[in-house]
């Protein structure tokens, strides 16, 4: 079975008073 | 970064799975406070779950290898981008 690539990504989302 | 370091998650930090992304949430003390959340693709996502206060950097590395399609070297490149990233927005101590 193929791994997963490994890519990671932390995306910041700009907000508030999900 | 040293490979035995022991990465903990910040307490004030909460996170939830939400379809193929992982959100994180820092705790506000009000409303105010809270201009941004931070959102984790699958990756990013499975080395926040190994992080969980009693694992190594060198075991959660492993574990990425046995993982995914990644050579050492790269990985080496990518996990200091994303601890980096992790430690800039206070997820992990």
């Amino acid at each position: 079975m193929n791994k997963p690539k490994f890519n990671p990504i932390v995306t910041r989302v700009k907000l508030a008073v999900i | 970064m040293q490979d035995k370091e022991i990465l903990k998650k910040n307490k004030n930090i909460v996170s939830r799975a939400i379809g193929a992304e992982t959100v994180l949430l820092p705790i506000c003390k009000d409303t105010k406070e809270m201009n941004c959340i931070y959102t984790l693709n699958k990756p990013a996502a499975r080395v926040w779950e190994l992080i969980d206060g009693k694992r190594g950097l060198s075991r959660i590395k492993k574990d990425i290898l046995n993982e995914f399609d990644v050579n050492a070297g790269e990985l080496d490149k990518l996990m200091a981008a994303l601890l980096k990233d992790l430690k800039d927005i206070k997820a992990v101590n």
